[in-house]
């Protein structure tokens, strides 16, 4: 039998040095394949829980402000696309960065095993976790389109171009936020205003152009406005917000996913002792 | 070849001054085997962690130009809630391997038949770890880590383990790291003493443990 192994198992190019680009791609392919099939295993409803979920809050939010303010948004045809254009972008950048700031150093046991790296984990994570986002979005978007609501982008390139710049930023928040949360206590009280809070000075419920200009001055800091902006000029024909700065949103994506890969290797060491322990508890589970 | 370049390790706290690794310098060949004692089980993790590179070192270097085995037994990576063919595809994936042929030696190696679509966790402690030293055993290394004795209850199963762990000998080598002379002695060849956060290197392995014995 022991004479079986070299037969059977053939030795595979890409173990040690060889192709490195080619086996990252494998490795990082096996984990997200592994998350997958944990996340359906966990949960049966998991991925419907995560289609309603946005479904739920794009039509309380429409039914509410269509009672409050009548039936004509400030842009595009109906609330619940005005809502939507708002809700998605940030819902991307909100899941993304949890699910990142989770998954940091610290995932379920697969950086056991030498040959996977905490970047490998990381690719999985945010290849997965993007392509799930962008399932839900076409998904409630051909869902709306269905109930007769016209929700078609006007310029897709441009949507996909805001998602992606969205996304970055949600993955650099995460990064920069798992390491953060350990390093410094205070941080966490930081972090809640930031990831919840953000929803109601982002301008998913209100067109920044329609407020008072001493406070779209302030709120115009915010990167997230410019995010829902841009997919909203992106998406609604006929609508191209002044406020916009894309190239604001495209530094403060780029300086935040490149500050978050350097913290989480400087403080890879106390990191990834975080993830020996849990590693341990995940042996025997 | 892996390589500790002056390996450092600090305790994680700060009033600790005396530190786990002071600049470490080690080569281990392709060949041959080396086994290295430690005093403390402690140290026995973290020497196996820095050369898998699961841990980093504070300063200096580990350079390995190889594939090195996780430590053989330990059950790395293992999810509960997924079956043990699944487990077992996730470790072929990531070393490139043909999935179903690495599922199926390690099932006849280890007579898995009936439990490879029961999730891992329903699985008892021994079968788990015989499941593991298969896994190890099918992906062809070129350093095998272990770090404590190879226990199988079974004489056949164990039997066909050990068989199939010298048939890897041939071609790779053994790092033992350990505090149990017994699994040092298992192996042989080089001895290495790890005293004060230092490698005292001695001709083999019989004599690190006469040393280690002594004090």
């Amino acid at each position: 039998m022991a004479e079986g192994i070299g037969t059977t198992v053939v030795a595979p190019p890409g173990v040690g040095l060889g192709r490195p680009l080619a086996a990252r791609a494998r490795i990082v392919f096996a984990i997200v394949l592994r998350q997958m099939k944990i996340r359906s295993g966990e949960d049966r409803f998991g991925y419907l829980k995560e289609i309603l979920e946005p479904v739920v809050i794009i039509s309380m939010l429409s039914l509410m402000l269509t009672i409050r303010r009548g039936a004509a948004p400030p842009v595009g045809d109906s609330y619940p696309l005005f809502i939507a254009t708002g809700y998605l972008p940030f819902k991307a950048y909100s899941y993304l960065s949890s699910d990142v700031r989770r998954s940091a150093g610290r995932d379920s046991g697969i950086l056991g095993l030498p040959a996977v790296h905490a970047l490998d984990a990381l690719f999985a994570t945010v290849a997965l976790k993007a392509l799930t986002v962008l399932l839900i979005m076409i998904i409630v978007m051909l869902g709306m389109n269905l109930i007769g609501y016209r929700v078609i982008p006007g310029d897709p390139l441009d949507v996909l171009q805001a998602f992606f710049w969205v996304s970055l930023f949600g993955v650099g928040f995460g990064l920069v936020s798992s390491v953060m949360l350990e390093i410094v206590p205070m941080y966490k009280w930081v972090h809640k205003i930031l990831t919840f809070k953000l929803l109601f000075v982002s301008g998913v419920f209100f067109l920044p152009e329609l407020m008072p200009p001493e406070i779209r001055y302030y709120l115009a800091f915010n990167p997230l406005l410019h995010a829902i902006a841009w997919f909203r000029s992106a998406f609604i024909d006929g609508f191209d917000s002044w406020v916009l700065d894309r190239g604001y949103l495209v530094w403060w994506s780029i300086s935040l996913f490149a500050a978050g890969l350097l913290v989480t290797r400087v403080f890879r060491t106390r990191l990834s002792d975080e993830g020996a322990a849990h590693k341990e508890e995940d042996e025997f589970a | 070849m892996i390589i500790f370049d002056d390996v450092w390790k600090f305790p994680k706290s700060r009033r600790a001054k005396v530190p786990l690794l002071a600049g470490v310098n080690c080569v281990f060949e392709k060949t041959g085997n080396v086994a290295i004692l430690c005093q403390r089980e402690r140290d026995v993790t973290l020497l196996v962690n820095l050369l898998t590179g699961t841990e980093h070192p504070d300063r200096g270097r580990v350079i390995r130009r190889g594939a090195v085995s996780w430590p053989m037994g330990d059950l790395v990576s293992v999810k509960g809630s997924l079956t043990v063919r699944d487990n077992l595809r996730f470790v072929a994936r990531i070393y490139g391997l043909d999935a179903d042929a690495f599922v199926k030696y390690i099932s006849e190696l280890a007579d898995f038949g009936k439990d490879l679509n029961l999730p891992m966790s329903t699985l008892d402690r021994a079968k788990k770890q015989i499941a593991s030293y298969a896994a190890v055993l099918a992906v062809p290394f070129d350093w095998y880590v272990l770090s404590s004795k190879i226990k199988v209850q079974e004489k056949a199963v164990s039997d066909i383990i050990q068989a199939a762990f010298r048939s890897r000998l041939n071609h790779a080598s053994a790092i033992v790291i350990t505090d149990d002379v017994e699994t040092a002695l298992s192996v042989g060849g080089r001895g290495v003493l790890f005293r004060d956060g230092r490698f005292d290197h001695t001709e083999s392995v019989e004599h690190a443990a006469q040393l280690f014995l002594g004090g």
